[in-house]
């Protein structure tokens, strides 16, 4: 096997923190129309948490238990969800009130961008630390503990956990969309807004909630992403091209599209350049964001509509070969 | 020669007429057209590298075909310096920076020979202008092919992508297109590279203003407001919306990648982690946005307005980190950042269309048109 199954693993992981960011993006897409440039270091706010609550709490402890991920990825889901939902209230309604078309509203999200990034660059360099050396790149896996995996490697917990809990916010997002009164009617707001209004849903609630939902599961992916790298806003700048990779590869017209989207991508970007790498003899490994924009060039110019607007039942009769497959 | 008039020396002011010209070309794509190039950095540090990464490689090659002895002396002397190398091209040896710098010995006497020959100086300028051009053209339609004809949130997502992954990753780990993290130095024409490139960017800017002008008001002018305002009537009544979005992505990416290769000339060094993001393509929005969408008058006064506030910011704000008793740098670094960003938003919010607002075209006379069309 030219991989070995811990890199299967971490390229399981990576994708699963991509495919969370590019859910929350095209969530957000979807309800209020604005691609929002901002959606990775919006994401990257909770390595802020994950530093606080590790030199806080958990180093002077004596070490990470699993508790650790249950209260980050909660403590940063309902943080940095708020964090969103200040952005959209504070900055970007009141733009499409005074009537910013789209392309104005993006320019905003750029500068929410700039801005945050330059606040979460000073917050974590001036962090008073009393456990870690220093708060700006601390390598958070190095405090993990490991699992051990067949075939005598040993990986950090975090490669398994975060990839469970992209299935599982998955599979609650689900129940939420489909089960509650509340979801029925974000569903019906994506569908046809004026109707919906109509119909008495408060849209402006769903929008908001929709903003705070996105802005949770980027944060949970700014966790995973935090042990994967280390404490650093400056990898925003890398992961919004696979987060709105994903998006696009998704086709921006479903959730769990975009979930997936962001998986393949996030995944190919390992997998690729470390295959190319063995075939070649060459050192191509760096070139992860290369292939996030072949892979957008590629849907954009074949398949604008992305993995949602591809016929699957067409697709499998061409390649079956039998029936009616072709018209 | 070296200008300063109180904080305000010449790399402020090659900056400015840089950012011009940057800013104007924006303008033509964001501005006339709607097309939200949220990409301008890979244009403006193609240009750099034409300076730097393509501009060595070209003056080796063509010193070496016009004066062999002059090349093989250098390379002789590279060889003496490593004996491990063994070099025997001057365009290899002048974009090498790893595993021997010979980047570092071979720019220099390139720059003493173009000093001392003015007719290779001028061949080996107009070349790389040339070329400047060209690969700017093709980075732009590769930047935004596979978008033009779709809505402009997916060509802003391109032209986004396509510019993080080429300046921040492919020419950052890419030792031989560039130097890679280290960078290059770049093919100076003169003893004075600040100067020359004040002169070189004040060319550039003016003309690109005058330019930007002639189009605004030219048919073509009023063919990317109308893509701009609405896609549907603009191919209703005959426009072809893809081919003028290329065609304007291309012309914009000239200017910037021109604008760029000057810009390089003062700061004769090229690396591509120093065109950022930041720099290139937030602050000439920031600019384009302050002075005001669709007029170039609005636009030159955002630019002005913006760099002089940056400036009087930047020198003032070191005292910041001295006060809170933290390191040099640390809340001033991130100061002029966070006060752009919030200006474009105060922007947007009080005044969307910005100091100047844009103007109605200007055609002819109507009147005159009636004298001179003959009565039934």
């Amino acid at each position: 096997m030219p991989v070995s199954l811990k890199f299967l693993l971490d390229s399981i992981a990576w994708g699963s923190a991509i495919g969370l960011m590019s859910m929350g993006l095209t969530l957000t897409y979807l309800t209020t129309r604005v691609p929002n440039f901002a959606h990775a270091t919006v994401g990257l706010v909770s390595s802020v948490i994950v530093v606080w609550l590790l030199d806080r709490f958990y180093l002077a402890r004596g070490g990470v238990d699993p508790s650790f991920y249950v209260v980050s990825i909660v403590l940063s889901f309902i943080f940095v969800g708020l964090v969103s939902a200040a952005i959209y209230l504070g900055v970007l309604k009141p733009l499409a009130d005074r009537g910013n078309d789209v392309i104005n509203l993006m320019i905003a999200t750029f500068a929410v961008d700039i801005i945050l990034f330059s606040l979460l660059f000073a917050v974590l360099n001036v962090f008073p630390t009393h456990n870690l050396e220093r708060a700006l790149d601390a390598q958070v896996s190095g405090y993990e503990p490991r699992i051990t995996i067949p075939g005598g490697y040993r990986v950090a917990a975090s490669t398994i956990v975060f990839p469970v809990a992209a299935v599982v916010l998955a599979l609650l997002f689900h129940i939420f969309l489909t089960k509650t009164k509340f979801g029925v009617a974000m569903r019906a707001t994506i569908e046809n807004p004026n109707l919906a209004e109509t119909l008495g849903v408060n849209t402006k609630l769903v929008y908001l909630a929709s903003w705070f939902i996105s802005g949770g599961l980027a944060g949970i992916a700014g966790v995973a992403i935090t042990m994967i790298l280390s404490a650093n806003p400056k990898y925003s700048a890398l992961i919004i091209v696979s987060v709105f990779a994903g998006s696009i590869v998704g086709g921006l017209s479903g959730v769990y599209w975009g979930l997936l989207g962001g998986f393949l991508v996030g995944f190919s970007e390992k997998m690729v350049t470390k295959l190319a790498s063995e075939i070649t003899g060459l050192e191509l490994t760096n070139y992860e964001r290369m292939v996030s924009l072949i892979l957008v060039i590629i849907v954009l110019l074949f398949a604008p509509q992305g993995l949602a607007g591809v016929d699957w039942g067409r697709l499998k009769a061409r390649i079956l070969g039998g029936g009616r497959g072709g018209d | 020669m070296e200008i300063k008039l109180w904080i305000f020396d010449t790399s402020w002011f090659i900056s400015l007429l840089a950012f011009i010209a940057v800013a104007i070309s924006l303008n033509l794509e964001a501005g006339y057209t709607g097309i939200p190039n949220f990409g301008k950095t890979v244009f403006v540090f193609v240009g750099a590298w034409a300076a730097a990464g393509i501009g060595v490689r070209i003056a080796g090659w063509l010193i070496q075909v016009i004066d062999p002895a002059f090349a093989s002396e250098v390379l002789g002397r590279i060889n003496a310096i490593y004996p491990g190398l063994q070099v025997d091209s001057l365009a290899k040896a002048a974009a090498m920076v790893d595993p021997f710098n010979t980047n570092k010995i071979v720019v220099p006497e390139i720059t003493a020979y173009l000093q001392q020959h003015l007719g290779v100086a001028i061949l080996l300028f107009i070349i790389l202008i040339v070329v400047t051009g060209i690969i700017a053209a093709i980075f732009g339609v590769a930047a935004s092919y596979a978008a033009v004809r779709l809505k402009e949130d997916y060509l802003a997502i391109l032209l986004l992508a396509f510019s993080e992954a080429m300046v921040s990753v492919l020419f950052d780990q890419n030792m031989t297109l560039n130097g890679g993290n280290q960078g290059l130095w770049a093919i100076t024409f003169t003893s004075d590279p600040l100067l020359f490139s004040l002169a070189l960017t004040a060319a550039i800017a003016v003309l690109t203003f005058i330019y930007a002008e002639l189009i605004g008001n030219s048919p073509m002018g009023r063919a990317m407001r109308a893509v701009r305002d609405d896609e549907i009537a603009a191919s209703v009544f005959g426009r072809d919306v893809a081919k003028i979005r290329l065609k304007v992505i291309v012309i914009a990416s000239i200017i910037a990648a021109l604008a760029g290769f000057a810009y390089a000339q003062g700061n004769s060094y090229v690396k591509s982690a120093n065109y950022t993001r930041v720099v290139w393509t937030f602050i000439p929005w920031a600019m384009i946005i302050l002075g005001g969408m669709a007029n170039n008058r609005g636009v030159l006064l955002g630019v002005i307005v913006f760099m002089v506030g940056k400036r009087i910011i930047e020198a003032y704000s070191g005292s910041i980190d001295a006060l809170l008793g933290l390191e040099p740098g640390t809340i001033s670094g991130v100061l002029p950042n966070i006060f752009t960003g919030i200006l474009i938003l105060l922007v947007l919010y009080l005044r969307p269309q910005g100091i100047l607002p844009e103007q109605p075209s200007k055609t002819a006379d109507f009147r005159k048109i009636l004298e001179e069309v003959p009565p039934e």
